[in-house]
């Protein structure tokens, strides 16, 4: 038996919207969408038809979308083509420090404009400190980026309140919010949240990778990064991947069509899988209990190093992914569990799962099986000895 | 299919799976550890020695997968081997062995080293007859893991002081 956990970095391509993409790899894979004949006709309504369906389950006009290859790509469009969109003298950045590393790195890179980024502290689940929140932004504030759900501990943030906070210290700044994460677990309309711009990203609502998108309000003016011949996307010119963009709508129009099944579904096995995992001795929960998103699990373990963790679950079948040191290429642990206290030895010892609608009892059955026989090891392994 | 994590050899997993010489020893002569639980990775090797070779070793790890199987395969390398011998095995070595570390593990097998070099020094200084192939200076396993050391305990204290 395999069960797929690791939906924070991938996730599997279920039937359907695998069905509704192909056409556009075979029969309808060619067509300039930007062409006067009926071939490019064609190529053209897909995307429109894609952009509407996609626009419709954001709750956003579809003429506030604009479409990129992946989440890296829609975090520099939104940082760097604010600036290129109205040169202003503010230069502060203020980022929750939970921030995925998309935001994070696409804020950074600001610096070589002369920006300075700011990190705002949040408490010991995640919930972006208002206090700190209200002093980071001043009349230098250029723009604000907080996430709306944590992509790795699941709090989800008090929007209303942080967008209050920003529009009366820092009127002018723009408030962007990484929505990966919200979009298919919490119920929006786009154009009625408190945010210029929004993020999404079309695998996690169970789309193919390499596609995402990026929605912004009146007040947001963008300037694309790249020079080129566009055909339906002004602000990412170059070719649109037709197929994936299918995909993403398909996928999109399922997750907002079935979202309360699919939440009450995800919760009610991560409730299950947090409560039994939690049942090992020496094990802590990451990030909220309630005003959590659904699907999210992050549990360390103590006496047993994350990346074994994952090396011996996979060994059983099971995938999750670590923020510990040894599973990434920098070797410093995940800044989000630092940045909510977690010790060193708590976030090196950590596992981060996710639940997806198509997760079962019996997966949840099989996880909770390998999970304590796994730590058990390890444990003995380290020397490990409980308190 | 396989299941296992890409950049590990298939010597590294058995180690990694079916670790030798496991666990600690009463009886030991000496005990050395190298790295903190706050790096992510903690080495610790028990010896018992016999006539200047290593009578019996075992470990304990807490770390990745490298890190246990390159304990375990070191144990394993080392035992009933003379002292000055068990010295001079290199993390390239180990590397080498274990079907080439992935880069960014690189360290593991160097704290495994140090950790044993450790051991080792620890047991003819205690001693008083320290041997001329055991230079004054530490090696350069043994700086890295103080080094590895040092530098979680300064990010720690700033983060949690």
């Amino acid at each position: 038996m395999e069960v797929y956990l690791d939906l924070e970095n991938a996730t599997p391509l279920p039937e359907p919207v695998l069905k509704a993409m192909l056409p556009y790899f075979g029969a309808r894979a060619y067509g300039h969408s930007a062409l006067t004949h009926r071939i490019g006709w064609e190529a053209y309504a897909a995307v429109e038809e894609s952009l509407g369906r996609l626009a419709l389950a954001l709750g956003v006009p579809p003429e506030d979308l604009a479409l990129t290859h992946d989440a890296v790509e829609a975090a520099n469009l939104a940082f760097e083509g604010l600036i290129l969109g109205r040169p202003i003298k503010r230069k502060t950045v203020v980022l929750s420090s939970i921030e995925p590393l998309n935001i994070l790195y696409a804020a950074e890179n600001l610096e070589r404009h002369g920006f300075r980024v700011v990190k705002v502290p949040v408490d010991g689940e995640g919930f972006v400190r208002e206090d700190a929140l209200a002093e980071a932004c001043t009349e230098d504030t250029h723009s604000v980026a907080v996430s709306w759900v944590s992509h790795e501990i699941g709090t989800i943030q008090r929007l209303d309140r942080l967008s209050a906070i920003v529009r009366e210290r820092a009127p002018e700044a723009y408030f962007i919010s990484d929505l990966s994460d919200a979009f298919g677990r919490l119920a929006f309309e786009g154009s009625a949240l408190p945010i210029d711009i929004g993020l999404v990203t079309s695998y996690k609502v169970f789309g193919p990778r390499g596609a995402a998108a990026l929605f912004k309000g009146k007040r947001a003016k963008l300037k694309p990064l790249l020079a080129g011949p566009y055909s339906t996307q002004p602000l990412w010119p170059g070719d649109e991947n037709l197929p994936l963009l299918v995909g993403f709508a398909e996928a999109a129009e399922r997750a907002m069509a079935e979202l309360s099944a699919r939440t009450a579904h995800m919760r009610r096995l991560r409730d299950r899988l947090v409560e039994g995992l939690l049942a090992i001795p020496h094990t802590m929960l990451n990030g909220p209990r309630t005003e959590r998103a659904p699907d999210n699990a992050n549990i360390s373990f103590l006496g047993a190093e994350g990346e074994a963790i994952t090396v011996e679950c996979s060994d059983h079948g099971v995938y999750v992914s670590s923020g510990s040191a040894c599973t990434r290429r920098m070797l410093q642990p995940s800044h989000v569990l630092l940045a909510i206290g977690r010790k060193y030895e708590a976030a090196h010892g950590s596992i981060l799962m996710k639940i997806s609608p198509f997760h079962t009892d019996a997966d949840i059955d099989h996880v909770l099986k390998i999970f304590p026989e796994a730590i058990e090891r390890l444990r003995k392994l380290s020397g490990f000895k409980e308190a | 299919m396989s299941r296992t994590p890409l950049p590990y050899s298939k010597v590294l997993l058995d180690h990694f799976r079916n670790p030798r010489n496991q666990g600690p020893m009463e009886a030991a002569d000496v005990v050395a550890k190298a790295g903190s639980p706050a790096c992510g990775d903690m080495i610790t090797f028990y010896l018992k020695v016999a006539g200047d070779a290593v009578e019996r070793i075992s470990f304990e790890s807490y770390g990745c997968a490298a890190n246990i199987g390159t304990a375990s395969y070191l144990t394993e390398l080392v035992a009933g081997r003379p002292l000055e011998e068990a010295w001079k095995v290199s993390w390239k070595r180990l590397s080498d062995d274990l079907g080439g570390l992935p880069k960014v593990k690189f360290h593991c097998g160097i704290l495994a080293v140090g950790a044993l070099q450790r051991a080792i020094r620890e047991y003819y200084r205690a001693r008083g007859a320290v041997p001329a192939w055991i230079p004054p200076d530490l090696t350069e396993e043994e700086k890295n893991a103080q080094e590895e050391e040092e530098l979680a305990c300064s990010i720690e204290h700033k983060l949690h002081p």
